[in-house]
């Protein structure tokens, strides 16, 4: 595991991003079992950690995540990022008991909120785009997002079993 | 055709994978596959795009097979070796199983480098086979934190760990 180039500003943002969703996730009421909370961060971060896979390093390079087309320390720490927001899509979604239309508009806000949040990684060069466009970020949103939810709704029903 | 035997058997794996009855509860699969996952795919970005220790023919089709190694043989390997060890309670047996999926690991890249897939640079086979020992102790270890937190919720699924 190499260490980044530079250590500047797109390391701070991910550290300082890794404690304020650290610190929000243990701050948050137990809602599922641990086992549970630890397959729905595994989940969201080996989804990100493919998709990176297939669409920055092989056939097509179409995006850097941190310094350079490398897997350094910090991408690695980048899918340590992502797993909370995957904690709290399914809790909120739990919590809050969606169902039908109400489940369309909560993708739809969650994919509004997690390309802003892209938005904001990239203008601290957490991603550089090459071909890349934060339009086909918010449209792969809406099929991760759904398809945590789902992950998580099999998971919850095979487990109630 | 020799490509597509690749092709084939990652086929067969799955079908195999989902037709033989599961001792391992559904949790402890989806961990096993999600964290081989990841590990696997780490450590070829790592030997390949940081290092440049392997290398991938840049045709789609090398590619694809590269990834269809790393993304679908591998993690599946290991899930399988683990649900096989689960259904012995022998030591021994559990070793002489992981040692077969390291080897059998090796076996598909090696296969893959004589189809010259891939092309190794200052690397060799014994380098392979430490990289993917080290894989799958990661996720033997992981798997038994795993487990315990499971046991603490009170699953005693019988493993590698027991």
């Amino acid at each position: 595991m190499i260490l980044p180039i530079d250590f500047d500003k797109n390391e701070l943002f991910v550290l300082g991003a890794l404690v304020v969703v650290y610190g929000l996730f243990f701050r948050l009421p137990k809602r599922f079992p641990w086992s549970l909370t630890i397959l729905i961060i595994l989940f969201t971060a080996t989804t990100a950690r493919i998709t990176d896979n297939l669409l920055s390093t092989s056939m097509y390079n179409l995006y850097d995540v941190m310094d350079s087309p490398r897997y350094d320390l910090f991408d690695l720490l980048v899918y340590l990022l992502y797993g909370p927001f995957g904690y709290f899509l399914v809790y909120y979604f739990d919590k809050w008991q969606l169902k039908k239309m109400s489940t369309v508009i909560y993708v739809f806000i969650v994919a509004v909120f997690s390309s802003l949040f892209e938005r904001f990684s990239v203008s601290f060069h957490v991603f550089k785009y090459k071909g890349w466009q934060l339009s086909y970020s918010f449209s792969y949103y809406l099929v991760a997002i759904p398809l945590t939810l789902v992950f998580f709704y099999l998971l919850r029903v095979k487990l109630k079993k | 055709m020799k490509y597509m035997i690749v092709v084939d058997i990652t086929i067969l794996m799955i079908i195999t994978f989902f037709v033989i009855k599961k001792s391992l509860s559904i949790k402890n699969l989806v961990f096993l596959f999600l964290m081989s996952e990841f590990v696997v795919t780490s450590y070829f970005s790592i030997v390949t795009a940081n290092k440049e220790f392997i290398k991938v023919r840049a045709e789609s089709q090398f590619v694809i097979l590269s990834e269809i190694f790393k993304m679908i043989i591998t993690p599946l390997l290991y899930l399988l070796t683990f649900e096989f060890a689960s259904r012995t309670v022998s030591k021994w047996r559990k070793t002489v199983i992981g040692v077969t999926c390291i080897v059998v690991v090796y076996g598909f890249e090696w296969r893959l480098v004589q189809l010259n897939v891939y092309n190794y640079t200052n690397w060799n086979e014994w380098k392979s086979l430490i990289g993917i020992t080290t894989n799958f102790l990661i996720i033997y270890l992981s798997y038994r934190l795993f487990k315990w937190v499971t046991r603490t919720e009170g699953d005693n699924n019988n493993d590698f760990t027991n």
